[in-house]
């Protein structure tokens, strides 16, 4: 192979940022609606024009949990590849466009329902809330147009392995085609629902729906969709950081095993999900429960690799005593700050969902704000500062440009406003939660109950953290632009860390992919099928449609 | 195999210092863990007896 | 594959207190009787009003304090047949079903938390210890009208 440069290519460079402009446009769009929700909730405002609570919300989850995200990780794990394997070759870079321009066409179609009230049914569509069927028909193309991108990336990296025979592939690579392997597996389960339930259904070629199939279907997809969102924050946290800190990455062969890990746990486990509901025998649920705590292992190596990538890299500098390695990490660096607190941000965060995913412990917080709090913590903190913290880097690399001092020091400052936004708004989420508040809805106290009253204060205090959070976005768009537009030009580099020269060969069944495909498969069959088979054979008649909005 | 058994300077020329993987020093990290260790298992200890308590 | 000798202390205490983790609320569920909300019977939610025990929602005095309430949870609000009061100490078995889509059951202060899925039937016992006016409230989006469904329960002295 000819020597790899650098530089993410030309070509590829705009792919990836298509993307991500896509992706900055929706956090735009999403935060305002986020805003006016924080607004109406705590009863300061009402909604103008015939604007629902339960539209925004909708759009809200759509375009920042799904979209945003989605075609961050696209455009991010594009760039990466070609920036480690060396530019697309032209069957993956044609399958790369054609993926965005179907999940764009998904995008805009679903968009369009929301926007038209046909689609009021929030990002989850749980049946039999009906809505239009080209709300759910928008959603196939988006998922559809993500596995075409993902092709693109798989056959990339097919190729490259051919070429280099024998050779172990670049980490950032392996983890990329790790995080969308775990994303076709798991969509696999939504893409069969929507396919063969809701769009029948909704088109009315059929009279009725099953409902609790339906929602099994969508919480085998609904909780790997989170480590699809976690995976590409770990591959900065693994791979892009210690280049920046100065470092070198702790342990690669650990870094793929906890990767490995991740497909195979975070699937058999949707129904930590549905732990409250009826149907699913209680000793299932506490099987999926157990493998769910299996999911947390790697998560626990993770941090560990993480530490003792910052102390192995202060003590290189001269760090001494126990924590002396904290003050040489470099805290004015936005690329390194934004990411770290999303690290730190993962503890509370992480800690929220082992609680979350305690069997009868749900029944403390399901479908309570606290949930709502849980992921704003983990996908809108741990997650989006590591994507923002990558995108004061990549941006400018992708653009010619630079990430300038001052640029550096709103970023800093995006970052700090963060933190503090989610800190109130999240803070009061868990809180109010814990007292009973639920989650996605609009104002109300309940006829003056004394207890829905007690929660106003801390509604006011979500706001309070809401309009903290939509700054930080303005300020965010203001970077976003003009590191896309206006910086300087210049060559920003793509930090990716590299692995001690010395160190031992990676063992190569950790990329033997049809093994760890076959026993993800097992794990989930296991966890699956007789809960399945039973749900099947006890269904209720099924469910004619609503449309109660 | 592990990139522990070799410590090397952050970024210039490669002073490989060959130490025994026991001498790398994680002190701080394994005190860093055992804490956020600690603060899941309060966390998750308060949640169970605040459950208890609703009975 | 070699691990740092403070990794795998790491990974065995914190593993360990996963497991200490299952094993508390496996033995809270499976032995102490704590298991989540998973009522397997069904019914066919259009006949919900044909259907007993909920085409006569309300509630039962079933033993000494002890009652069941039948509930039917619809777009806007419980069906509870008429005013829920009881005294304190009463142990009650809810028993809910939903004549349209996914609606929540849940009451603030206690552990009393389950979805309603049509077509299904769920169930949950509480003893109310303590007297006063308890909120059930619908905590799944079930529509426009979603933030409004709720009802109370009064427990007395």
């Amino acid at each position: 192979m000819s020597k790899l440069s650098t530089v993410v290519d030309r070509r590829d460079a705009k792919l990836s940022m298509a993307h991500l402009y896509v992706g900055y446009v929706a956090v735009l769009i999403g935060a305002i609606a986020g805003l006016l929700q924080t607004f109406v909730r705590s009863g300061a405002i009402t909604l103008p024009a015939g604007i629902g609570y339960y539209q925004l919300l909708t759009a809200h989850g759509i375009l920042l949990a799904l979209v945003f995200t989605t075609y961050f990780i696209v455009g991010f794990l594009y760039a990466g590849m070609s920036r480690t394997m060396g530019r697309f070759y032209d069957l993956p870079y044609r399958l790369g466009w054609l993926g965005f321009i179907i999940m764009t066409a998904g995008t805009v179609l679903t968009t369009i329902m929301v926007l038209l009230n046909e689609g009021t049914v929030l990002y989850t569509f749980y049946a039999p809330l009906k809505a239009s069927p080209w709300f759910y028909i928008g959603l196939t193309l988006f998922i559809v147009g993500s596995w075409v991108a993902g092709f693109g990336m798989f056959r990339q990296y097919f190729i490259w392995r051919r070429v280099n025979k024998g050779k172990l592939s670049p980490l950032f690579s392996f983890m990329a085609i790790m995080t969308m392997v775990l994303w076709l597996v798991a969509t696999l389960g939504v893409a069969v629902s929507v396919i063969f339930q809701f769009i029948p259904w909704s088109f009315g070629w059929v009279d009725t729906i099953n409902v609790l199939l339906s929602r099994t279907l969508f919480w085998y997809f609904g909780h790997p969709l989170v480590y699809f969102w976690l995976l590409p924050a770990y591959i900065a946290w693994y791979v892009v950081i210690p280049k920046i800190i100065g470092g070198k990455i702790f342990s690669d062969s650990l870094a793929r095993l906890s990767f490995v890990l991740f497909l195979l746990f975070s699937i058999p486990v949707g129904f930590h999900h549905q732990l409250l509901e009826s149907g699913i025998s209680p000793f299932w649920k506490y099987i999926q429960v157990v493998l769910t705590f299996m999911v947390i292992i790697p998560s626990l190596m993770t941090a560990f690799s993480l530490f003792a990538m910052f102390e192995l890299s202060g003590r290189e500098k001269g760090a001494r005593g126990l924590f002396g390695w904290v003050k040489k990490l470099p805290w004015g660096d936005a690329r390194f700050f934004a990411p770290f607190m999303g690290m730190l941000i993962f503890i509370p965060a992480g800690t929220g969902g082992i609680i979350n995913a305690s069997n009868q412990l749900n029944q403390m917080v399901h479908n309570t704000l606290w949930v709502t709090g849980h992921f704003h913590l983990t996908v809108a903190s741990t997650v989006a500062l590591t994507f923002f913290g990558i995108s004061y880097w990549l941006i400018p690399h992708l653009t010619g440009r630079t990430l300038t001092k001052r640029m550096n020091l709103f970023a800093n400052i995006q970052t700090i406003l963060w933190t503090v936004g989610m800190f109130f708004m999240s803070g009061a989420m868990h809180t109010v939660g814990l007292f009973g508040a639920p989650r996605r809805t609009a104002y109300t106290t309940y006829g003056d109950h004394p207890d829905a009253l007690g929660w106003i204060p801390y509604e006011v205090t979500m706001a309070v953290g809401g309009t903290i959070l939509f700054i930080a976005v303005l300020l965010l768009m203001y970077i976003v632009v003009n590191l896309a537009f206006f910086a300087p030009k210049g060559v920003e580099e793509f930090p990716i860390g590299e692995v001690a020269e010395a160190a031992e060969r990676t063992p190569a069944v950790l990329e033997n992919w049809r093994l760890w495909i076959a026993v993800s498969a097992c794990l989930i069959l296991l966890a699956y099928t007789i809960p399945v088979i039973d749900m099947l054979e006890h269904s209720p008649p099924g469910s004619t449609g609503f449309k109660l909005w | 195999m592990s990139v522990i058994e070799k410590k090397q300077s952050a970024n210039t020329a490669p002073k490989h210092k060959v130490k025994k993987e026991e001498e790398v020093k994680l002190n701080g990290t394994l005190v860093s863990v055992m804490l956020l260790g600690l603060f899941i298992v309060l966390s998750w200890g308060g949640i169970y007896l605040w459950y208890l308590s609703r009975f | 594959m070699h691990l740092h000798k403070f990794e795998k202390l790491w990974l065995i205490v914190g593993s360990g207190a996963l497991v200490v983790f299952l094993l508390i609320i496996g033995i809270n569920a499976f032995a102490m009787g704590h298991t989540p909300p998973s009522d397997n019977s069904t019914l066919d939610p259009k006949q919900v009003d044909q259907t007993a025990p909920f085409d006569q929602p309300g509630l039962k005095k079933i033993g000494e304090n002890e009652y069941e309430a039948v509930i039917v949870a619809q777009a806007f609000t419980f069906n509870t047949g008429g005013d829920l009061k009881i005294p304190k100490g009463a142990k009650v078995h809810f028993k809910v079903t939903s004549k349209d889509v996914v609606h929540g059951f849940q009451i603030p202060k206690t552990n009393v938390n389950m979805m309603i899925t049509p077509g299904h039937v769920n169930t949950l016992t509480h003893t109310f210890n303590e007297a006063g006016n308890y909120l059930i409230l619908c905590n799944e989006y079930c529509g426009v009208g979603h933030q409004a469904m709720g009802v109370t329960i009064e427990v007395t002295p």
